[in-house]
């Protein structure tokens, strides 16, 4: 049996080995929290005592203060909504068709060795040279949807269609001994058997997309978080560009745990 | 069963001449880039009705690829595979696979991975869940139907993964070393088990094993085969005469008078040079 034998009364040692684990992993969160509280009180005193120029690196009460008045004044709320919008739109874009072409591939092995190539190169190429053709191509508004996409399309491809090739040889011939077509091969096995691939697909992707959404914004865009960092350090408000980037981190850890969250319903046991 | 029951039920069958599983100068080749292979070379067999047959032999010799033909995911290149008289041509629903690992997917309930063959066949979904749940119990796996597969032992496992290629309800089943992934003691206790349900079902049965003992202690004929190209080297009856009662278990006729001799036999058939 896997499970560990589990005793009525647990025996002292075995209580004091528990504790033991507790009194780490607080420690753990202890250090990190005097980490994040040690950099903040940094970054608040080194300007206010002249140590750094203030106009170039902000403080954290200003970012608190500046992030209230554009709550007010500058629309905040459209700006984190369109990121997210552009960025969640594209990740799922991205991840939809990434594992729909990996599905072919798996599917036409003829097809693989033609296109392998070509998704090589694509996917060594730096998308965001492709950043100017997109703005001309799209305009300002869905370029950054064609950026965000391109950067994060071709290593799902490949990763995707990688797990799919390395599925058990045998678990495929078990479906095919009961007579399994193809399809039910790629239904029952190689779908379900790659779900763990697709969810660290996902993880990847959920930073990827941001980067190329923030870096479409960047180029051209009139909103978004990308917007008010370039629009800030334009006219030398660091306060808006911290503000602005604190505000981006918080989104990529919501979008992370989303997919931890889903990955726990999903991915129930692996043996 | 005594030996005596299941020769009445066989005789009859055996006798008409009709084998349920036939083999006609199986030849097979296959080719790589690096060149061309010939695997299986004049393989006939007959097979009847009821009979639990072992097919031993060296690594290599193709015992596996032997059974892929049976189940019809490989078609040879010159002779033919008949089941019930009729050429198989692709895979066939009369029989049944066990691999070598139990392959129970690590995402489905026990449950939900014994309908796997019923729901790829398209059988009836109300009927198979019921069979399913009556060989899970059967088996001793009652309360785990809703279990995971990591949740269970490796016999459990195994036991498991019968009730899954038993749950199409095929009439031969092909064993390609089931348990040859269990450590000893499991492997005794589960191969003992596994031997008498299949007797009980009365099912047409081919072990591909490369263990000695295992082929003599479970089954009626042993097939040896030679290798490059894999082909019948010898074949052998098994039976236990000194043990009283007929057919002894397959843990009890490892110990019994005969079971010395006969692994003397094929040993020396199988002709394994250790040293070379």
């Amino acid at each position: 049996m896997s499970q560990p034998e589990t005793r009525t009364q647990p025996s002292e040692g075995f209580r004091a080995y528990l504790a033991g684990l507790r009194r780490e992993s607080r420690r753990v969160r202890l250090m990190q929290a005097l980490a994040i509280i040690l950099f903040l009180a940094l970054w608040e005193i080194a300007p206010k005592m002249q140590w750094v120029n203030p106009m170039l690196t902000s403080n954290p009460s200003a970012v608190v203060e500046i992030f209230f008045t554009m709550a007010r004044e500058n629309n905040l709320a459209l700006h984190v909504w369109v990121t997210f919008k552009e960025a969640v739109a594209s990740f799922f874009v991205g991840m939809v068709s990434a594992v729909l072409i990996a599905m072919a591939l798996w599917w036409s092995n003829f097809l693989y060795r033609i296109l392998d190539p070509f998704l090589v190169v694509a996917n060594s190429l730096p998308k965001l040279a492709l950043a100017p053709i997109f703005y001309i191509w799209l305009g300002d508004e869905w370029s950054v949807y064609g950026i965000a996409i391109a950067i994060s399309v071709f290593i799902t491809i490949l990763m995707v269609y990688g797990g799919f090739r390395e599925t058990d040889a045998d678990k495929i011939k078990l479906v095919r001994t009961f007579g399994g077509s193809k399809w039910q091969v790629l239904a029952k096995v190689v779908l379900p058997a790659n779900i763990p691939v697709m969810i660290g697909a996902l993880k990847i992707n959920v930073g990827l997309a941001l980067v190329g959404v923030i870096a479409g914004e960047f180029q051209a865009s009139k909103a978004g978080l990308g917007y008010l960092i370039i629009y800030g350090s334009q006219i030398l408000q660091m306060h808006m560009v911290m503000a602005s980037i604190a505000i981006l981190a918080a989104m990529s850890v919501v979008m992370y745990m989303l997919i931890a969250l889903l990955e726990k319903s999903v991915v129930h046991d692996r043996t | 069963m005594t030996l005596a029951e299941t020769t009445a039920r066989e005789s009859p069958k055996s006798a008409a001449g009709m084998a349920k599983v036939a083999l006609r100068e199986i030849g097979l080749r296959y080719y790589t880039r690096a060149g061309e292979v010939e695997a299986l070379r004049d393989i006939s067999l007959d097979i009847h009705p009821g009979e639990f047959v072992s097919i031993v032999g060296p690594s290599g010799c193709g015992k596996s690829t032997l059974l892929s033909l049976i189940a019809g995911i490989l078609q040879p290149t010159s002779g033919s595979v008949l089941i019930d008289g009729d050429p198989v041509t692709g895979p066939s629903q009369s029989c049944g696979y066990m691999l070598q690992h139990d392959h129970l997917f690590g995402w489905r309930s026990i449950l939900q991975n014994v309908l796997l063959g019923p729901e790829i066949q398209g059988l009836e979904r109300s009927a198979a869940r019921n069979f399913a749940r009556e060989l899970l119990g059967r088996y001793g796996l009652a309360e785990f139907v809703d279990h995971y597969p990591h949740q269970l032992s490796g016999g459990m496992r195994q036991r498991a993964a019968l009730a899954r290629t038993l749950c199409t309800r095929p009439e031969v089943l092909l064993l390609d070393e089931p348990f040859s992934a269990l450590d000893y003691q499991t492997r005794l206790a589960i191969s003992d088990e596994i031997g008498l349900i299949l007797r009980e079902e009365g099912k047409t049965v081919i072990l591909v094993t490369h263990d000695i003992s295992e082929a003599i202690s479970m089954t009626d004929r042993v097939i040896v085969l030679g290798r490059r190209p894999g082909h019948v080297k010898s074949e052998h009856h098994i039976a236990f005469p000194s043990v009283p009662g007929g057919r002894p278990s397959p843990f009890a006729a490892r110990s019994a008078a005969e079971f010395g001799s006969y692994f003397k036999v094929i040993w020396d058939e199988l002709d394994v040079h250790v040293a070379t």
